[in-house]
């Protein structure tokens, strides 16, 4: 039984005893969090071997179609106009210096490495993660989440597992999908405000991308995936205090989660491209 | 199972197919189709491969014709195993060297197949020596090391002493000395100048105006040319004419010396004539040497003169008197 580890019943301590304490005391909380997130993203990892299983396949699939198509619309505009919006600053720039013909170049490299899984995870942090935080949320102060434990219904296996596997699933799919729109803005621009043809935009596009930039930023959109359903389901799962606990949960969750995306962005990209 | 889960799965499942196949198609279109090529891999034996880089491009004549796989550093030098995506027929003077892409950086391996001379060797071998490499910023520090040195070999002593000259000239022309100086600080200098060169237009005008010998030379007015042609053709002609022993003057010049002789006969007997004169011989040399016959002479042609005045009176006389008896 992992409910009781998983839920939290509020914490009423005293006040810190000094300024030190008053600092310490958030940092060991963050830790403590960090702990339990994370122990919490490895009971739902184990429970992965049930993802096919006929009593979780239904829920896999429908949260498939709600984290990876209903946000396609969302997903579409963000990839295109990121894709837009790089190949006119950079192009307006490089034409300064007669090297416009370079945009395909760099809009593909910073979409397949960076803007790519970054904007993703963005865009599904800020609508599925916020959406998976509030119903948890709202389970867990309705203590529907204790009413499954008392059935004897893991909630990591029942709840968390089907949207991890949708989001470690669709996040580098829609990252690709978020690449493809990208440099097709890219190229938008650069034939209708900088004269560049289609077939050079694409032509200088693939000729300095490799396959390893592209893989490198789905890996990125894997770990971000997991890191929304870990930090979703966490502040869900933890939430306290009614409505006005749910709320701060759904807050909490795209706080963290845009906060980790970057940094681990960075680590990750730091650790591929020394 | 329900109609909406179906339509559920199924459009996932489409969802996920088409992003897969594109993904595919991507990762294709990224590898540059090496993985539907045979692709041929040699390595490259270099000194130094200045920052060669994994993944830089094999360019050939300047297309890419594959792409560096590895590299390896060996107490002989750094091996470079590449990849060719394409067939670089090589002939025995082949060479292969790391170039900069750019200026800002970047390398690339520049496989020169060699010059059609050569013999075309039969494959690529498994193991081709690389040319040394020279780098731009390399030469470039190089080339101002040896400028440096050129200087500190004399051209800054040189120089110095070319600057101290200077620096006299000017002293000089600061104080007063010499003509440059007095062309600066004496306004007389300038003032005769400015005559001359008054004089020299005034000059310049006249010739321009077609005045005086050379204006007329100078001027559109061909009169003094066509005048100075025809004298010199004349004097031409008279040359030719001497030259050809024509006239009195030409007989002088020429090599026929009958006329000199004739001329030193004649002067041989004026100068006979002259001495009998002075010998006071014949008539003439006795009225030359004579003093009586001298007088004779002047009293005889004061008579003859006396009688022509006599008949120069009488004449209208004797003219009437034969003109009336004449009539009878």
């Amino acid at each position: 039984m992992v409910g009781p580890m998983i839920t939290r019943e509020p914490e009423f301590l005293p006040p810190p005893a000094n300024a030190f304490a008053s600092m310490g005391r958030p940092v060991i909380q963050a830790c403590r969090d960090t702990g339990r997130a994370l122990v919490m993203l490895l009971g739902a990892i184990a429970n992965l071997p049930h993802v096919f299983s006929k009593r979780n396949r239904g829920d896999v699939v429908q949260q498939l179609w709600q984290v990876g198509l209903k946000s396609l619309g969302v997903v579409s505009v963000v990839a295109l106009f990121t894709g837009m919006i790089l190949a006119l600053q950079v192009g307006l720039e490089l034409r300064r210096y007669g090297q416009e013909n370079n945009i395909g170049m760099l809009v593909c490299i910073s979409m397949l490495r960076e803007m790519g899984p970054f904007m993703t995870g963005l865009v599904i942090a800020a609508s599925v993660g916020s959406a998976i935080a509030a119903q948890m949320g709202t389970m867990t102060v309705s203590e529907e989440i204790a009413a499954l434990d008392v059935m004897g219904i893991d909630p990591l296996r029942y709840l968390m597992m089907p949207r991890l596997a949708a989001l470690a699933i669709m996040m580098p799919l829609l990252t690709v999908y978020t690449n493809l729109l990208g440099i097709l803005g890219g190229a938008l621009v650069g034939l209708t405000q900088l004269g560049i043809s289609y077939e050079a935009y694409f032509d200088n596009a693939f000729r300095y991308a490799e396959n390893k930039d592209l893989y490198v930023g789905l890996f990125k959109a894997f770990l971000f995936g997991l890191i929304i359903v870990d930090v979703a389901c966490y502040q869900g799962f933890t939430a306290t205090e009614g409505a006005v606990g749910v709320g701060r949960a759904t807050r909490r969750t795209v706080i963290i989660s845009f906060l980790l995306i970057l940094i681990i962005g960075y680590f990750v990209t730091r650790l591929f491209y020394q | 199972m329900k109609r909406k889960t179906i339509l559920i799965e199924t459009l996932v499942g489409l969802f996920s197919f088409a992003v897969l196949a594109a993904l595919f198609l991507l990762t294709v279109v990224l590898s540059r189709d090496a993985f539907l090529r045979k692709a041929h891999p040699v390595e490259i034996l270099f000194q130094d491969v200045m920052g060669l880089r994994v993944g830089d491009s094999v360019n050939s004549r300047g297309v890419v014709v594959g792409k560096v796989q590895g590299m390896e550093l060996r107490p002989d030098g750094v091996l470079v195993r590449a990849e060719l995506t394409q067939d670089v027929p090589l002939r025995a003077d082949y060479k292969v060297e790391v170039l900069a892409s750019s200026v800002l950086g970047g390398r690339y391996l520049n496989l020169d197949p060699g010059t059609p001379e050569a013999a075309v060797l039969d494959a690529i071998p498994d193991q081709l020596s690389g040319a040394p490499t020279s780098d731009l910023i390399d030469s470039a520090t190089r080339l101002v090391q040896d400028i440096r040195t050129a200087l500190n070999d004399g051209i800054i002593d040189d120089f110095k002493a070319t600057m101290a000259n200077i620096r006299s000239i000017s002293d000089d022309i600061a104080t007063g000395d010499g003509t440059l100086s007095k062309l600066i600080h004496d306004g007389q200098l300038h003032d005769d100048i400015a005559a001359t060169v008054a004089d020299l237009r005034g000059i310049g005008d006249r010739l321009a105006a077609g005045e005086g010998t050379l204006g007329k030379l100078l001027s559109s007015d061909d009169q003094l040319y066509s005048d100075l042609s025809a004298a010199i053709a004349d004097l031409r002609t008279i040359g030719d004419r001497l030259a050809a022993g024509e006239g009195t003057l030409g007989k002088l010049l020429s090599s026929d010396d009958q006329m000199y002789q004739d001329l030193a006969a004649t002067i041989s007997s004026l100068r006979g004539v002259g001495e009998r004169l002075e010998a006071g011989e014949g008539t003439l040399g006795k009225i030359i040497t004579d003093e009586e016959l001298y007088l004779e002479l002047r009293s005889i042609l004061r008579e003859g003169r006396a009688a022509i005045d006599d008949l120069r009176e009488t004449s209208p006389i004797t003219t009437f008197s034969s003109v009336f008896f004449g009539i009878f």
